[in-house]
């Protein structure tokens, strides 16, 4: 009976030719986790070496949205990214610089040192497995000034893989700029002020997708403070790593309350089509692993 | 519509819930730690009575059947089966983990020792710093339980006021049969005895179960079928090599899954879920662990008092 269903599955097989159905490269799935140990030399192979690291966060966000927030956008994006534009993705994240959030409940803040030590590790494990560019989507803001420096650092030591990273979540619509502004209409707040940490944006992309851990009704079950309304009375340009407990007492920013799932979907739909380009663009880039080469080659002679 | 006016049977929907049940009680608190609010996080931790569970899975090789995630996959199955039965809050996806030995397969993900340690030492204490006063680790890997081991062992250095506790997670091994495995229900036993092994009947079976979409039987007999312990390094009984995994599972594949059922894999859930509940209830009760903890740091301090 078993080799008669093998056989039938055989049969399938052959039946598949043209790259569709279950046994075909087009069935490799995106996720890391989900792929064989035979299956995933296969999916890195079919990525061109390009692999995708989804950063996100555990952290308040507002009274409406669940503490894995970030996590579950980031890697929707990522997730409906590859579907456009193939590249294999790390598994759930969420080693964020949350430090100055870590007053409210729930918040996971692992040390700057580990969170170091992890991205170098994580990003060094990839390269190991045949990621050769690897681009971090980052889904938590607040990390970027990290990614930036461990980018900036990484040229310390040589290296034949190269990292990318780039903001991955849903663009900024509030207030609108000149290029925002060009965007289309369904991908702005139903009010100027709604966006925020734990405000409308993110919670409208739940609501598209996870509708089951979202809280609309507890929008207003803290006070409505709009982005930019709090300030430390300080000359523009001084920074101080207390200034977000000034600005978000309570870990809430904007109003989730006017929050759609059609606008949820929009933001998906924009957002995980500029990653693919991005992506895309990875995989075409050729100047950044040469200009790497010829760097660290000049960094241990410089004087060569 | 506006907006209030659709709120209010969700109001109304609340006030009329029995206690403890239905959509805005307690018992619907999720005991996934990154769904819940972060307001509801606090209710969650008070209604876990402090109790948190920390599965411990990895990214390793499972034969050519079974997905880099089985491990992870399957400890969080049953920890959250378990957390059904008696709840406790369940940390997010945790796979770093002892690979080092197994990252010869393609897609292996494997941390440093340090790195390994420093995670989980991090971990369990922003678990307690959120109000863990009992941490669980359930863990899904075997090769973690030395580092584990060793992990409370010298947990008993630095003085702290919340216990964490270990234990293998994952489905008893079912062969050899032991005394006491012999007298489990008999549909937890493999098809053939040496059917289980890494990659091979047992865990297959539970991805089977529950998550069908993951698991390739047609591909079981893609590479060599090797049993478990038919191959070991000519050493002593007793003497240790790192390389002697590699020796035993040369493929990273051990046993067959071939004859892997869902039926099994939900007998076996259910089995292990309900060990992993009484194991909660257990560390809920238990107040001689963090008394004895307690008095052990107070000599550890000041020995010759």
């Amino acid at each position: 009976m078993k080799k008669a269903s093998a056989l039938l599955l055989s049969l399938g097989f052959v039946a598949h030719l043209s790259g569709a159905g279950p046994c075909s490269a087009q069935d490799l799935s995106p996720k890391w986790e989900d792929l064989t140990s035979p299956d995933f030399g296969k999916a890195i192979r079919r990525a061109a070496g390009v692999c995708v690291l989804p950063i996100g966060s555990i952290e308040k966000f507002g009274p409406a949205g669940p503490l894995g927030t970030n996590v579950y956008v980031i890697r929707l994006m990522a997730l409906e990214a590859v579907k456009q534009e193939y590249a294999v993705v790390f598994p759930e994240y969420f080693v964020g610089t949350t430090n100055n959030v870590s007053n409210h409940p729930g918040t996971i803040a692992y040390s700057p040192s580990l969170r170091r030590a992890m991205l170098e590790e994580t990003t060094g494990e990839m390269a190991r497995n045949g990621c050769k560019k690897i681009l971090i989507l980052n889904g938590h803001s607040a990390n970027l000034a990290m990614l930036q420096d461990f980018l900036s650092a990484s040229m310390s030591k040589p290296r034949d893989h190269v990292v990318y990273a780039m903001q991955g979540g849903p663009p900024r619509m509030s207030p609108l700029t000149e290029e925002t502004a060009r965007l289309p209409a369904a991908l702005r707040p139903s009010r100027p002020d709604a966006d925020g940490h734990g405000g409308e944006e993110r919670i409208s992309v739940l609501l598209a997708h996870y509708p089951d851990l979202v809280h609309l009704d507890r929008a207003h079950d803290e006070p409505i403070v709009p982005v930019g309304s709090r300030r430390l009375d300080l000359p523009s340009g001084v920074l101080v790593g207390v200034s977000w407990f000034k600005a978000v007492p309570t870990g809430y920013l904007g109003d989730a309350s006017g929050a759609t799932a059609a606008r949820g979907k929009a933001l998906t739909e924009y957002t995980a089509t500029r990653l693919a380009e991005a992506i895309r663009a990875v995989k075409a880039d050729e100047e950044s692993p040469r200009l790497q080469q010829e760097f660290f080659r000049k960094m241990l002679s410089p004087v060569e | 519509m506006n907006k209030k006016a659709w709120m209010l049977p969700l109001v109304l929907g609340c006030l009329l819930q029995s206690p403890g049940a239905g959509l805005c009680s307690a018992q619907d608190l999720s005991p996934k730690w990154e769904d819940l609010t972060s307001p509801d996080f606090a209710k969650a931790i008070r209604r876990a009575s402090g109790a948190c569970v920390l599965p411990m899975g990895s990214i390793d090789k499972f034969g050519p059947s079974g997905p880099l995630g089985t491990s992870l996959y399957t400890i969080r199955l049953m920890a959250l089966e378990a957390v059904k039965q008696e709840y406790a809050v369940v940390f997010p996806t945790y796979f770093v983990s002892q690979t080092s030995s197994v990252s010869n397969h393609p897609g292996t993900i494997a941390y440093s020792s340090r790195l390994q340690r420093d995670m989980l030492d991090e971990t369990t204490s922003e678990m307690a710093r959120n109000g863990c006063r009992k941490i669980l680790i359930l863990n899904g890997h075997s090769a973690n339980m030395a580092m584990l081991q060793d992990f409370l062992g010298t947990g008993m250095s630095k003085p702290k006021d919340y216990v964490v506790y270990a234990m293998q997670g994952g489905p008893p091994r079912m062969w050899p049969l032991t005394e006491e495995t012999a007298k489990l229900p008999v549909a937890l036993r493999p098809s053939t005895p040496g059917a289980d092994g890494h990659g091979g009947e047992e865990r297959i079976s539970v991805l089977l179960a529950y998550y069908p979409e993951l698991v390739h039987l047609d591909r079981a007999h893609d590479e060599p079928i090797v049993t478990v312990g038919s191959r070991r390094l000519d050493l002593p009984a007793g003497v240790l090599a790192g390389v002697s995994g590699f020796n035993a599972a040369p493929t990273g594949y051990l046993g067959d899954p071939s004859g892997a059922t869902a039926a099994r894999g939900r007998a076996l859930t259910e089995y292990t879920a309900g060990r992993l509940a009484e194991a909660i209830r257990a560390v809920k009760a238990d107040e001689e662990s963090p008394r004895l903890q307690q008095e052990f740091f107070e000599k550890m301090l000041k020995p010759t008092e």
